[in-house]
């Protein structure tokens, strides 16, 4: 007789609670086109807020539709959408297909877009496998081919990109993870060891460091906004004194005379605006009047401009005329690169910028002076460590390593779109640090309000949903690791 | 094969053959015992030593955080431990109830004599269940196939107990020697060598050698209790058992127990003798043979190491009503006699005390339970099973609970049915043995409500409407308590729906129900709260909602007993239902089933790591292999490819 080890008394587990998943299917890094996919339940719906319409798309048919981000209701591409009802598709249930443009800008913004609808969460490793596999829609030669794909969503493939994250955000969410799983120790110290632990101050002390924390994991939140510039574009200003060659970098960079140049000083009064494509990052390219004392109130209102620019960018190129310093002298140079152009140009005008503000010096001209000066210049600002590129925008010298070293840049302020797909990464840790945050909230609404009034319980609840969601970037937390340190802290046990 | 010296036989008759051999009569056994045979097999219990079944070896107590629910479980099941504490219980008191109702503790000191002897009577009046009083010696495995378990047992003097499935529950006598000081004391079991060494053949590798710890124990006629905090049991006793609704003994017979502290004197004399106790010592010299440092069961010996300058309760629980003895709870050690006297006359109250019995040291193997099946049953013998402490769980629960399991499987094993698996959403049951087998364990486990990842639903409130039906199904819940639990489940249900209907604004329900100082629900932002959710306020009682729906909730008002289980189910309610989502994953996962005996030192898509953890595991499923730390997410999407071709052979 054989005897089966499929569960005794269990059936098939019911549809009534499975979650809708989305991933992207394409592959890594920038593509032509690029493929999202989302399957279960709420598919219909998302499809719905994406498109802003009640009416799907007739179901296994390309159709070309405007796709918004439901929360803001802006535009995020306009792309072709396959809509496959289940039981006829890939994994057996609802499922739809995005097929977008592929720069990292588009599928990030989609990525976000569907993060944000209720009820859709990332998919796991394998989720749209398995649920194929359970839907009896895959064969074993199948499954063979998608686990090499589904690899890219490995846990090795989490540690890389955890890795490769920088490494100040990947040490500050080790410490967030270490933080609250103090807090949950704590917390499940007090439930499971009443007899051993006295409660008092354990509550309030845990309430100050989630609130500590919340605070932080919701700065964090508001303010990397790395997403949010490779959708709209990295704000990368030009500034400099006059007649530097500004104007011509701009017109360099993007093949084109979009400004006009001339050799008389103070010839760009506006602003002028070019979007450039940058190692694959959108880059929104400003030139801007160059900044001097002046009375013409022209100029004075580009040069007002100009600053209000600087103020607002994510980077600065500030561009210097190398043929005006014959001798090896930098230090005027370096002395406060930003000072310069602090220049007063008019009280009223006058707002320091901040001091942190990132930059890149371009040091211009570079045909007019002799090799051998270029050379030593070059040394000079290594030797300071300052970033500086010697370029001439008439030659075209230079013009490669600045170009590698300014994509490098945009890599560093957007995130790397090549390197196990950060769009993914970078949603799925957003999406994890939100529902995080939640959680955190709600305890802390329940903390305020008191444990006389609510159950600690449903309390630690949301801590443990909370670190587990932390987990899901910095690695598994498991209830082991929650009790070696409730062992470590408490003296427990009869 | 069992063989055995026969000592003692008890209602053996005529017949031995057996369905069913549980050896050993802990509190593993009893109920391995009792759960076959109420399960319809014939069942032979063999102990060393019949008077001592259902004996409490260690603490005069049932019960604690954790433990309560298992306790709840295990009578969900129609398990024996629940109804025999409501019959011997002398002090009930519900831990943790200032938290919510998903972590009491129900807890109770026992009557030593009255438990055993419950516990006896209820064992020998079991049909289908037979006692033997003698030692076993060995287990035969049959001839035909190396993997099958012999069908047949053999005593020591020659005489053979047959029996289709056996169940191990053997407790600390796997190489066990007791210590009184660093003097070896005495070996357990010493006469079956050969036994021992036949378990060392079938469950390879082992587990870890420990060393426990036992306070010693008190003559309360010396204890100054003037000096001493007075701790009285719960006025209102709540029973373990869902077919009580009272305990046998009265709140007001009830004995109290007692609290103390020890103090800088106590810490001195340990520290000053900590080369005298055996496992302190290897410790700091040894090799690391033994587990030392055990966590949860710490001895006063490493409290007092681990945390410096720290006062230690004591408490003083009594031991029965015909008794003096007195049990001094937080003070297990493995000191020598002389010192433990010294030690315990520095607490105060306990000045002029006498020592009944010197604590002393259990020394032990544990096996590595990863060999085990869910079921309890050895991958590598067919028709074995193991349960109790000698999987490497410390506790009366943690072993009843195992005991349960191994009892029920073994018995459907010889029907040829489905064996029982619990699993991590079902209850603690399943989360003990999930964790025992999946992941082993490093020191002797013991249950802790943060354990669950479903602790909002696995209360011990609700374990009847968790786990009798399943139990019932596979035919170890008897049909009074089945009866009981469906019409308890029907008004429950009922009462549960219209709540879910019932869907007013907060002012509406104020103004209704008449509520004053209530405050609405956090985790919601809604206009509209159901009946349901309204009760997550824990100063609204279904009391308060049935004063504006009388005509709804008219049958169940009076029974205090239902509402009460009503509004627990409803302050976790909204809470629970978030978890669903993870639960149907987890289940998802359960129902993609491995082959048992897939060969994972072929697989060439796994890592040398994985295919020795798998093979060491052997995952019944792709949920349980996802469980186990460190296999990539793209191997188990691999082995995906062994359940569809397993189910393809299958079905």
């Amino acid at each position: 007789m054989v005897r089966f080890c499929i569960r005794s008394c269990s059936d098939r587990p019911s549809d009534l609670y499975r979650s809708t998943v989305f991933a992207v299917s394409s592959g890594h890094g920038v593509s032509g086109v690029a493929v999202i996919r989302v399957t279960g339940p709420e598919t219909s719906e998302a499809v719905k807020l994406m498109t802003k319409s009640d009416n799907l798309p007739k179901p296994r048919y390309a159709s070309l539709r405007k796709i918004y981000q439901p929360s803001t209701g802006d535009l995020v591409d306009k792309g072709l959408i396959l809509w496959f009802p289940g039981p006829n598709s890939f994994t057996g249930e609802d499922l739809a297909e995005f097929q977008v443009h592929g720069g990292s800008a588009v599928v990030e913004g989609i990525l976000t877009s569907l993060s944000e609808i209720d009820g859709l969460y990332p998919a796991m490793a394998g989720d749209f496998t398995r649920r194929a596999f359970e839907n009896e829609k895959l064969d074993l030669t199948e499954v063979e081919g998608l686990a090499d794909l589904i690899h890219a969503q490995t846990e090795a493939q989490r540690k890389q990109a955890l890795r490769q994250m920088d490494g100040h955000l990947s040490q500050l969410y080790k410490i967030w993870s270490k933080t609250l799983l103090k807090s949950v120790a704590d917390i499940e110290a007090t439930i499971d060891f009443s007899e051993d632990v006295i409660e008092d101050g354990i509550l309030t002390n845990v309430k100050n460091s989630v609130n500590k924390l919340a605070k932080e994991v919701r700065n964090h939140l508001e303010d990397g906004r790395r997403g949010e510039k490779l959708r709209s574009g990295v704000n990368v200003v030009i500034a400099g004194p006059p007649n530097v060659g500004k104007s011509s970098l701009l017109n360099l960079l993007c093949q084109r005379p979009a400004a006009i140049v001339s050799p008389l000083e103070g010839t760009t009064r506006d602003v002028v605006e070019t979007a450039v494509n940058i190692g694959g990052y959108p880059v929104l390219f400003s030139d801007t009047a160059g900044i001097r004392q002046s009375i013409d109130p022209v100029e004075k209102e580009g040069i007002k401009r100009a600053k209000s620019k600087i103020s607002a960018a994510d980077f600065v190129l500030i561009v210097h005329d190398l043929s005006k310093y014959k001798h090896v002298d930098i230090d005027g140079l370096l002395e406060s690169p930003l000072r310069m152009l602090n220049t007063n140009v008019d009280e009223s005008t006058s707002a320091d910028f901040d001091e942190n503000i990132e930059y890149l010096m371009i040091l211009n001209k570079a045909d007019l002076i002799t090799n051998n000066l270029a050379v030593q210049m070059k040394e000079a600002f290594n030797t300071k460590g300052v970033n500086a590129c010697i370029i001439s925008c008439e030659t075209g010298d230079g013009i490669e390593d600045f170009i590698n070293i300014l994509s490098q840049k945009m890599k560093d302020i957007c995130g790397d779109p090549v390197v196990g797909n950060p769009s993914i990464t970078q949603a799925r840790h957003r999406f994890h640090l939100r529902e995080a945050l939640n959680s955190l909230e709600i305890y802390l609404r329940m903390a305020h309000d008191g444990f006389e009034d609510h159950d600690l319980v449903l309390g630690a609840e949301e801590l443990r949903i909370a670190l587990r969601e932390l987990g899901r970037i910095t690695g598994n937390i498991g209830t082991e690791d929650i009790l070696d340190v409730i062992f470590r802290d408490f003296c427990i046990g009869k | 094969m069992l063989r055995f010296t026969r000592n003692f036989c008890y209602r053996l008759g005529c017949d031995s053959f057996y369905d069913v051999i549980v050896v050993g009569g802990g509190h593993a056994g009893t109920e391995s015992a009792a759960a076959a045979a109420r399960n319809g097999s014939r069942v032979c219990l063999i102990s060393h030593d019949l008077t001592k079944i259902g004996e409490m070896s260690c603490n005069p107590s049932f019960g604690g955080i954790g433990k309560g629910h298992l306790i709840r479980e295990i009578d969900a099941l129609d398990g024996l431990c629940g109804r025999i504490c409501d019959l011997s219980g002398i002090h009930y008191k519900v831990l943790n109830k200032r938290k919510g109702p998903a972590v009491w503790g129900l807890r109770a000191q026992m009557d030593r004599n009255l438990y055993r002897s419950n516990m006896q009577v209820e064992i020998k009046s079991t049909p289908n269940l037979s006692l033997l009083q003698g030692a076993v010696v060995d287990l035969i495995l049959s001839s035909d196939g190396d993997k099958q378990l012999g069908r047949n047992y053999v005593l020591h003097n020659g005489s053979i107990i047959k029996a289709r499935s056996v169940v191990l529950t053997t407790g600390t006598f796997l190489r066990g020697k007791i210590y009184i000081g660093k003097t070896l004391s005495i070996f357990l079991n010493r006469d079956v060598t050969n036994f021992i060494d036949h378990e060392y053949e079938i469950m390879d590798p082992l587990g870890n050698r420990v060393i426990h710890g036992t306070p010693p124990r008190l003559d309360g006629r010396t204890i100054d209790y003037k000096k001493l905090v007075i701790q009285h049991g719960d006025e209102k006793p709540t029973p373990f058992s869902f077919l009580n609704r009272a305990v046998k003994i009265e709140p007001a017979e009830q004995l109290p127990c007692f609290l103390t502290l020890t103090n800088s004197n106590t810490h001195s004399i340990i520290t000053r003798h900590l080369h005298l106790t055996p496992h302190i010592k290897e410790e700091v010299c040894g090799p690391r043979q033994y587990l030392l440092f055990m966590q949860y069961c710490p001895s006063i010996e490493s409290k007092v190491i681990r945390f410096r300058g720290r006062n230690h309760q004591i408490f003083l629980e009594p031991e029965g009503f015909d008794s003096s003895i007195v049990y001094p709870n937080g003070i297990s050690c493995t000191l020598p006699e002389n010192i433990q006297k010294a030690m315990i006359r520095s607490v105060h109250g306990l000045e002029d005390v006498e020592i009944v019995q010197t604590g002393y040291g259990v020394e032990y193997d544990y096996i590595d339970p990863r060999q085990l099946k869910p079921s309890l049953e050895t991958r590598k013998v067919s028709g074995l099973f193991f349960a109790g402490q000698i999987n490497g769980t410390t506790g009366y629960e943690e072993a009843a609970a195992q005991g349960i399991i191994a009892g029920i499987n073994s018995s459907l094993m010889v029907k040829g049915m489905s064996p029982l698996i619990l699993d991590r959403a079902d209850g603690y049951i399943g989360v003990l043995i999930d964790d025992l087998t999946t992941r082993g364990t490093t020191e002797p486990y013991r249950m802790f409500t943060s354990r669950a990842e479903f602790r909002l639903r696995l209360r011990p409130d609700n374990a009847d409407l968790r786990l009798t039906e399943k139990g019932y199904k596979v035919g170890i819940v008897r049909e009074q308590r089945f009866e009981k639990m469906v019409k308890i489940k029907t008004k429950f249900d009922k009462a549960i729906n219209t709540l879910r209907e019932l869907k007013f604004s907060e002012s509406s329900w104020k103004a209704r129900c008449n509520l004053s100082g209530m405050r609405h629900s956090v985790t919601k932002v809604n206009f509209f709260f159901s009946g349901l959710e309204m009760l997550i306020n824990s100063r609204v009682s279904l009391s308060d909602i049935s004063r504006g729906f009388p005509a709804e909730f008219r049958d169940i008002v009076e029974d205090d007993y239902l509402c009460n289980r009503i509004e627990i189910e409803g302050s976790y309610a909204n809470a629970i239902e978030r978890q669903n989502k993870d639960v149907s994953e987890l289940r998802r996962l359960e129902y993609l089933a491995l082959p048992d005996d897939l060969d994972y030192t072929r697989l060439g898509f796994l890592d040398e790591e994985e295919k020795e953890k798998l093979s060491t595991v052997a995952p019944r499923t792709l949920g349980s292999a996802s469980r186990i730390d460190g296999i990539s997410a793209s191997s188990l999407v691999q082995l995906l490819k062994f359940v569809k071709k397993y189910k393809q052979i299958h079905t």
